[in-house]
């Protein structure tokens, strides 16, 4: 009695493939029955396959999901007509293509791009309701009340869900917004945050894989994506406390996600677009491939804020080019750069505004002004580690 | 003695494993399978079916009571079949079963 070991997630993954597979077949609108078939079929495979292995195992979860699809529908006595044309075959090839399929689906533009991130999550990478609810920081009842709705969408617009290209760019956004909310979420846990980054490249990658999605914005996403998920781990000491750019151990930062990287950033560049994955992915990898903080091309970095202000502008980028300006040509310049910006109110409030006034005016050896901003900057900080970063700049500070 | 272990579940669509459950579910299983390899029967009984008198508990959550045997809209999930020297070795493995809210355990005869 030997069984044989399946890969980690790898229930997950097949959970996305099946219901993928099998709404392609049966149609979009009947994916919960789907959705259940796949579960169905998954259960009974922990049980038999503990003596038996089936040959093929992809084909045989298909075959117990799509009879289990077949015998709801028969329950239903309709759509006998549709049944006969419907096959119990399964090739490899179509499912990746299923699977896209899918994806393109679920970026639907008359769903809300919060709604869409959950549909993902439940259709193609397999997490139950409270798993996404856990991810999402949201209640299970607002992510159920979201995946109906998401799904009622679908039911009643059968004809809209083909693989249409022009979805292309929803698509992008909406796999950028999934690697973000594993990158930069308040959520505590490392492990399921670095799960959600790795589901968006998983899928990115399968996207580039496609000659629908193979366009150079897809590249530079992925290129974003491996730059910042190679430093993913290197971000935290061993406390668990968040580190600086400053005083991280560069070593650890993973040099086959940062060759990964610059592989598609220079796939990238192709055509006559810039997107604003591009300029990202840019200014990531100048920090990826500086062999120390000080030695980091800041004047490049400057640069690039001012392309992705242009492709896409947003306030922070400002922020975030007077903290490399400063950098570059000191504190002056950067406080400069900041005092020049009509900021609005929510970026005043924002943490990390008054962590970087904190921050340059401690530069610039003006103790008391740091200290002002540095506390208010803890106040509003928004989690453990980040309050836990900023006290220990504070601390410092106290100390001269 | 032979018996019958039959696992229910709710069909809630809520209240289903997740994937990442049935994935440490399916480690449970094997365990489960292994250490009882000598009890669980290979292969269904032929031409069986309840004992007449036999006996027969249902196991939820650890707790062993007479009946009810089905709760509200619980569906038939799977089963296995275990021959052991006693009622109570039954349960014992039947306590065990991995992931299934509720396990009925009922004694078979063949004909």
């Amino acid at each position: 009695m030997t069984a044989p070991e399946l890969p980690e997630h790898w229930f997950r993954r097949e959970l996305g493939r099946l219901v993928s597979i099998l709404s392609r077949r049966f149609g979009v609108h009947r994916m919960e029955l789907c959705e259940d078939a796949a579960q169905t079929a998954l259960l009974r495979a922990t049980q038999s396959w503990v003596t038996n292995l089936p040959e093929d195992p992809g084909a045989w979860l298909y075959r117990v999901a799509h009879n289990h699809v077949l015998d709801e529908l028969r329950r239903e006595k309709r759509d006998e007509r549709h049944l006969a044309q419907v096959h119990a075959d399964y090739a490899e090839q179509e499912v990746q293509d299923d699977v896209l399929r899918l994806l393109f689906v679920c970026a639907d533009p008359e769903i809300a791009a919060e709604g869409q991130l959950v549909l993902a999550l439940k259709t193609l990478c397999g997490f139950s309701t409270q798993e996404i609810a856990l991810r999402l920081f949201q209640s299970d009842d607002a992510i159920h009340k979201r995946l109906q709705r998401a799904r009622a969408r679908l039911r009643e617009h059968a004809e809209v869900q083909s693989m249409d290209p022009e979805r292309v760019h929803s698509v992008l956004h909406m796999l950028y917004l999934l690697f973000n909310e594993g990158y930069s979420s308040a959520q505590p846990d490392r492990l399921i945050r670095r799960e959600l980054c790795d589901e968006a490249l998983r899928l990115a990658l399968m996207l580039r894989n496609d000659a629908a999605g193979a366009i150079p914005e897809t590249d530079a996403l992925i290129a974003l994506m491996s730059f910042h998920a190679a430093r993913f781990d290197a971000r935290v000491d061993e406390m668990g406390g968040l580190l600086l750019l400053e005083e991280q151990d560069r070593s650890r930062w993973d040099g086959e996600l940062i060759e990964r990287g610059l592989e598609h950033l220079t796939r990238s560049a192709r055509g006559e677009i810039l997107s604003r994955y591009h300029a990202e992915a840019a200014i990531a990898a100048e920090h990826c491939l500086a062999p120390s903080f000080r030695a980091t091309n800041w004047e490049e970095i400057v640069r690039l804020y001012e392309v992705l202000e242009r492709v896409a502008p947003s306030p922070l980028n400002v922020l975030n080019r007077a903290i490399a300006l400063a950098e570059w040509q000191g504190p002056e310049a950067g406080l400069a750069a900041l005092e020049a910006i009509d900021a609005p109110g929510w970026l005043r409030d924002y943490y990390l505004w008054d962590a970087t006034l904190g921050e340059l005016y401690r530069r610039r050896g003006d103790l008391e002004s740091a200290l002002t901003h540095a506390k208010r900057a803890r106040a509003s900080a928004p989690t453990k580690p980040e309050k836990a970063l900023l006290e220990r700049r504070i601390e410092s500070m106290s100390k001269k | 003695m032979k018996f019958l272990l039959l696992y229910r579940k709710s069909p809630e669509p809520r209240e289903q494993p997740s994937a990442a459950d049935m994935q440490a579910g399916y480690v449970k299983w094997k365990e489960w399978m292994t250490k009882h390899s000598k009890e669980i029967l290979e292969q269904s009984p032929p031409r069986s079916g309840p004992k007449p008198g036999g006996a027969a508990a249902v196991c939820r959550a650890g707790a062993v009571t007479d009946g009810p045997y089905v709760e509200g809209k619980e569906v038939v999930a799977g089963w296995s079949f275990v021959e052991v020297e006693s009622f109570g070795h039954a349960v014992e493995i039947a306590k065990e079963v991995p992931m299934f809210p509720s396990v009925e355990i009922l004694e078979i005869a063949s004909f």
